[in-house]
């Protein structure tokens, strides 16, 4: 086991370096490195037997104020590296794709809606019941995330939809500068029906990039 | 007049679904380097972090293989 | 019929390499800290296998649903649908009691390994 400093990635950026935090993952410093015009904040440090949960705050932490100020390509965390030159090269090979989402959704950010459906009790019922009842809690989740991507149509720039185990997980790409008036139109909406709706956000926009 | 069954939460609030939701995009979502050092993250089912690649790529794949049948009517959005 | 052919082995192969750096990764850290806690590791190992199998029932499950939904089925093959995919939630529900996990442990939701658990 090496002892030697490694590499930490947090983004990809376009153009010159954003601003960023001092101080980062496990307390090391924060960088930017260049590659044309394309930016990457990492940290060097040297990578401990297991990351804490506490690191994967602060790696957020230090993603977040990069995104706060533009659109980012995020790293999944932890993605460590050798060195420099790995990075740079890793910059080269996937220049194009990344240059190309990031001028793409430049003014773009993620929102996600969870929709859970109401958990059911169906032991003991025939096969046919059971079944509709599933078909039931489907369509009504469909109804709801219809009834929602209705209320936000004239926000909403692409959308994407996952079934989870509980319910629907959909991905609204929407205009940063859209972000509170998305929020105010959900609410108003009075998408009905499923347990809970939950809305998150804004996110870096890992669900519409093309790599 | 707020929707009852409407929750909001994000990446700036500190409560405890918050913090799930930002785990779950801080260790999911991102891009992965291939190759790159494998480092075990303490305190979180990390077990599940592939298991979520796989649904992804499981259910693109049935989608994938149903957009091919002719008969099939049914589309996700 | 060209592309869905190519894109779907590699995606299922990326996943599949994915999936084993984490499995290797865990494996790694349970074998670093857990010399004396065996039960842990047997319900690990429990809640990733039954954690697949309840993958593909939700999988399953779907696909079944869509079938409804095209209405082309007899109503001897939806109970006969309905029956099979009853059991298999009930067995994965049984299988998992054995290890001591709940329904909703087996949920792919990513979080603490301590606290409670939320969709």
């Amino acid at each position: 086991m090496s002892c030697a400093t490694k590499l930490l990635a947090y983004c990809v950026t376009l153009g010159p370096g954003p601003e960023i935090p001092t101080i980062g993952v496990i307390g090391a410093p924060v960088r930017t490195v260049q590659f044309q015009n394309l930016g990457c904040v990492y940290s060097p440090l040297i990578p401990p037997q297991e990351f804490s949960q506490e690191d994967a705050l602060r790696f957020h932490t230090v993603l977040k104020s990069v995104f706060d100020q533009q659109a980012v390509i995020p790293f999944r965390f932890p993605t460590i590296l050798q060195n420099e030159t790995d990075l740079q090269e890793h910059l080269r090979a996937k220049y194009d794709v990344y240059s190309g989402d990031l001028q793409q959704l430049k003014d773009a950010v993620q929102m996600e809606l969870r929709i859970t459906a109401k958990p059911e009790a169906v032991s003991g019922s025939s096969g046919t019941d059971y079944l509709r009842a599933k078909q039931q809690s489907s369509r009504a989740l469909g109804a709801a995330s219809q009834q929602a991507k209705i209320a936000l149509s004239d926000l909403i720039l692409e959308w994407k939809e996952r079934p989870t185990e509980s319910g629907l997980r959909c991905y609204a790409l929407v205009r940063r500068s859209d972000i509170a008036r998305f929020r105010r139109q959900l609410e108003d909406s009075n998408v009905s029906g499923p347990a809970q709706l939950l809305l998150s956000g804004p996110w870096p926009a890992t669900e519409f990039l093309h790599d | 007049m707020a929707s009852p069954n409407v929750i909001a939460i994000g990446p700036d609030a500190s409560d405890e679904l918050s913090l799930l939701d930002i785990l779950d995009h801080v260790l999911n979502a991102g891009v992965v380097i291939q190759g790159s050092i494998v480092i075990s993250i303490g305190g979180v089912d990390l077990i599940y972090v592939g298991l979520n690649v796989v649904l992804t790529s499981v259910e693109t794949a049935l989608r994938t293989i149903e957009a091919d049948q002719p008969k099939k009517l049914d589309r996700k959005k | 019929m060209t592309k869905p052919q190519n894109q779907t082995p590699a995606e299922m192969e990326a996943a599949i390499e994915d999936l084993k750096r984490q499995i290797t990764t865990a494996t790694q850290a349970g074998m670093q800290r857990i010399a004396c806690d065996p039960e842990s590791i047997e319900q690990g190992l429990a809640k990733l296998v039954l954690g697949l199998i309840e993958l593909l029932r939700q999988l399953l499950e779907r696909q079944a649903v869509r079938r409804l939904e095209g209405g082309s089925l007899t109503d001897e093959q939806v109970e006969n649908m309905g029956q099979a995919l009853m059991k298999l939630e009930q067995k994965i529900h049984e299988m998992a009691a054995q290890f001591g996990l709940k329904p909703e442990d087996l949920n792919l939701q990513l979080g603490p390994l301590t606290g409670p658990r939320k969709s």
